[in-house]
């Protein structure tokens, strides 16, 4: 409903126009280089077409409609010859202006010579505006996103929670570009089906949520981002150990990455062929938690506390920190690519700030109830991602060193990963195979302290083997199939996913997974109980 | 008799070319476009005639180590805002990243497969990179045939990169301007694999720049036509325009 919402009024603001506006349909949107000689009689546009300037924008639009459905006819038979022409509102008196019948004749479109709105008023004396309009700005917009079903059900799931799973989601996003800022908004939007049933069904995750909102301006060499933004860094494809920098989204499917943005500033100077960044994260963020129903809710929902004396456990979402959760979180990155004969994508990260692994807590509070928050702490911590690149190969590095810098509890760690991925060509017309191994390995430094188990960490000893079967045919459809098999627990994860293009506007998403959690350990996969689901997803995209 | 013909064999050695010859001058006149920019549509056709389109926008930097390509997809809808970008070498393998804009991932891929299909098209990453004579071995002399009043020369050439899909490919190159008109693929059973046939030939600033290429495939009677619309080259891009920062952008 609020999807709709926001797009009607996104279509509204850029359909709105007032009396001395009409629709028009543009072909194309350009800007003029320097001493450009561009020929709009060459290229032979329909007679109702002007070549309208702006300050220093210059566009191809055809037809002046009083009503949006002409446009629209219009727009329609425009779309047969020409790439993506949209409905602009447009000054009428921008269309009084006759055609010049100069074919052969180049106009020279330098902003100097060109100056449209006292041309105009010469010719036809018509009183042009003195505001600028609206559509220059709209020129620059780009805007794309989708909207998913999801359908799950659940095999084997443990007792308590629902079986059967819907949800409806919309990622919308808009990018604004003008020579050298871009200025860059996504929301997401949520709606569980059982969030609509009766409040002791909710899972509680239905939401409208603010991914993205940042500016950023390119110099030369350099780049300054500041806003609301989802960094990606890595190199495996099961884990990534080093995606550190945005905090998961609890309330989404864990078996898909869905990150909450980040508050923070960055400046990055670019070398020949790398990067050296400087980012401030202003402040850790609470997270919120799905409620007990749904399948991926960790936490009992009570807890005995004595013989005969369970107390419900309640999340509260309210981040713990020993220092303010307004100290900053710095990162230092430097990337770059060897120029040898195997070639290699490196990156090294420094943090200073809150570690993005986590731990719990429970309190009991007045009214006889237990609390579970979640608690952050101050590292340091070193991180690499590597890609080396020989033949159909690559090979993957992943590893990170935290030393901890204000809570007892926690032991410094070294968690590393290292993975193979080979293509074979052609296995079969046009298909491809990839073949993918990766192994992780979680170290506490010090005994005595939380270890893998109390901080949920699966990939603790871990060995996954996978397979990537790509169809390589205009659909883009691929089965992605594997195991997870950890060494220490004796536990297994399997999982296959196929996913294609549909009509070109759809995308079809289907998985299946079964846990086989351990007996005798209580892993996070022991907790959740043994599970066996399958996954049905539909996307629309736009 | 051996006085009738030793005029006609000497004059047939005077005017024979050589295919090395003949690629040099395909070489020169598509050269120089320095960097370029277009619009890419291309239409993917299955053996029973349906359609399917993909637009995409790509800038390309020529380099004498090898080009450098970044290409971004416009549609369909799911793929809009991915990006590929391609630094061609010719002693190496290629350097490839792909940018996911969904979980804005920059992925480095592997590009030893030059013969996998592009998109899932008729074409694949090397019919798509630049025609250069170092990518290629050139023995003999061209054939020349007239059809319907135009003059060709017909020549063999054979990939330099083992790692090619192809062993041989016979092109056909239109002698009076030198313009490559038509180049058949022979995959790796030495079969006729694919045809394509390039069309819509503009000179912009001097330069020669193909319009419009349509490839055949005979195996499995696909076909894909790629359109290149609002050409421009000589636009004063550089290197930084190729940097991995583009990705992200």
């Amino acid at each position: 409903m609020r999807v709709l919402f926001l797009l009607l009024l996104s279509i509204s603001i850029t359909y709105a126009k007032s009396n001395d506006t009409c629709y028009s349909v543009q072909l194309t949107s350009f800007k003029f280089k320097k001493n450009s000689t561009y020929d709009f009689a060459k290229h032979n546009y329909p007679e109702s077409c002007r070549l309208i300037s702006f300050s220093n924008i210059n566009s191809v639009r055809c037809g002046c409609y009083e009503k949006y459905a002409d446009a629209r006819k219009a727009l329609k038979k425009l779309s047969k010859k020409y790439y993506k022409p949209l409905i602009v509102t447009t000054y009428k008196y921008r269309f009084l202006k006759k055609v010049l019948k100069t074919p052969k004749k180049a106009i020279t479109t330098t902003p100097k010579v060109q100056n449209p709105q006292k041309e105009t008023l010469h010719v036809n004396k018509v009183e042009v505006p003195h505001k600028k309009e609206e559509t220059s700005l709209l020129d620059n917009v780009t805007y794309q996103g989708n909207i998913d079903l999801a359908l799950q059900s659940y095999m084997k799931a443990p007792t308590g929670k629902e079986k059967q799973n819907a949800l409806l989601c919309a990622n919308l996003e808009a990018k604004y570009m003008n020579e050298s800022f871009t200025g860059f908004v996504k929301v997401r939007v949520q709606q569980d089906y059982y969030d609509l049933q009766g409040s002791a069904k909710h899972t509680y995750r239905s939401f409208v949520r603010l991914d993205e909102l940042y500016g950023s301006y390119d110099f030369a060499d350099d780049t300054i981002v500041v806003g609301k933004n989802i960094l990606f860094w890595g190199a495996l494809e099961v884990r990534s150990l080093v995606n550190v920098f945005n905090p998961d989204e609890l309330r989404a499917d864990p078996f898909y990455t869905d990150k909450l943005g980040v508050i923070n500033a960055s400046y990055t100077h670019y070398t020949e062929s790398g990067e050296i960044s400087a980012i401030v994260k202003l402040y850790e963020q609470d997270r919120k938690m799905p409620a007990y129903p749904y399948v991926y809710y960790y936490f009992p929902a009570t807890v005995q506390t004595a013989p005969n004396v369970n107390l419900p456990l309640v999340y509260d979402e309210t981040l713990k920190t020993k220092a303010s959760r307004y100290r900053p979180s710095i990162y230092l990155k430097y990337s770059d690519t060897t120029d040898t004969e195997y070639s290699l994508d490196y990156a090294f990260i420094f943090e200073n700030g809150y570690d993005s692994q986590r731990y719990y807590t429970k309190t009991l509070q007045a009214n006889n109830t237990l609390t579970t928050q979640e608690n952050a702490y101050l590292v340091n911590k070193f991180m690499t991602y590597d890609t080396l690149v020989i033949g159909a190969t690559l090979y993957k590095l992943e590893a990170t060193y935290a030393n901890i810098l204000d809570d007892a509890l926690i032991s410094d760690y070294i968690h590393v990963g290292a993975g193979a991925e080979h293509t074979l060509s052609q296995v079969y017309k046009e298909a491809d195979l990839g073949l993918l191994v990766e192994y992780y390995r979680y170290i506490t430094l010090q005994s005595g302290k939380k270890d893998d188990l109390d901080l949920f960490e699966l990939f603790q000893n871990d060995l996954f083997l996978g397979l990537r079967y790509s169809f390589n045919q205009g659909n883009d459809a691929s089965i992605v199939g594997g195991g997870i098999f950890d060494l220490d627990y004796n536990e297994q994860v399997y999982y296959m996913e196929y996913q294609t293009r549909l009509l070109d506007t759809f995308k079809l998403n289907f998985d299946y997974r079964y846990i086989s959690p351990s007996k005798n350990y209580n892993t996070a996969f022991k907790l959740m109980g043994a599970h066996e689901r399958l996954s049905l997803k539909l996307g629309y995209y736009f | 008799m051996f006085k009738t013909f030793l005029p006609l064999l000497i004059s047939i050695q005077l005017f024979a070319i050589s295919n090395q010859e003949v690629a040099n001058k395909c070489e020169a006149v598509m050269d120089g476009f320095r960097d370029s920019s277009s619009h890419m549509k291309m239409t993917l056709i299955n053996a029973n005639d349906q359609k399917r389109e993909r637009n995409m926008k790509m800038i390309t930097l020529e380099k004498d180590s090898g080009n450098k390509s970044l290409m971004t997809f416009l549609s369909p809808a799911d793929v809009k805002g991915t990006k590929f970008l391609n630094y061609e070498h010719i002693n190496k393998d290629d350097d490839q990243w792909l940018y996911l804009p969904a979980i804005k991932r920059v992925k480095r891929i592997a590009s030893k497969n030059k013969s996998g299909s592009f998109m899932g098209s008729e074409f694949s990453y090397e019919d798509l990179s630049s025609f250069s004579v170092k990518k290629y071995i050139f023995s003999g002399d061209a054939k020349e045939k007239t059809i319907n009043g135009v003059d060709y020369y017909i020549g063999e050439r054979i990939p330099v990169s083992k790692n090619s899909g192809y062993t041989k490919q016979i092109s056909w190159v239109d002698a009076k301007t030198f313009l490559i008109k038509k180049v058949e693929y022979y995959d790796r059973k030495k079969e006729l694999l694919k045809t394509a046939v390039f069309d819509d030939y503009k000179k912009i600033k001097g330069v020669w720049r193909v319009g419009k290429m349509s490839m055949t495939n005979h195996q499995n009677g696909k076909k894909t036509i790629l359109i290149w619309e609002d050409e421009k080259i000589k636009i004063g891009l550089k290197d930084r325009n190729f940097h991995k920062r583009v990705l992200k952008k």
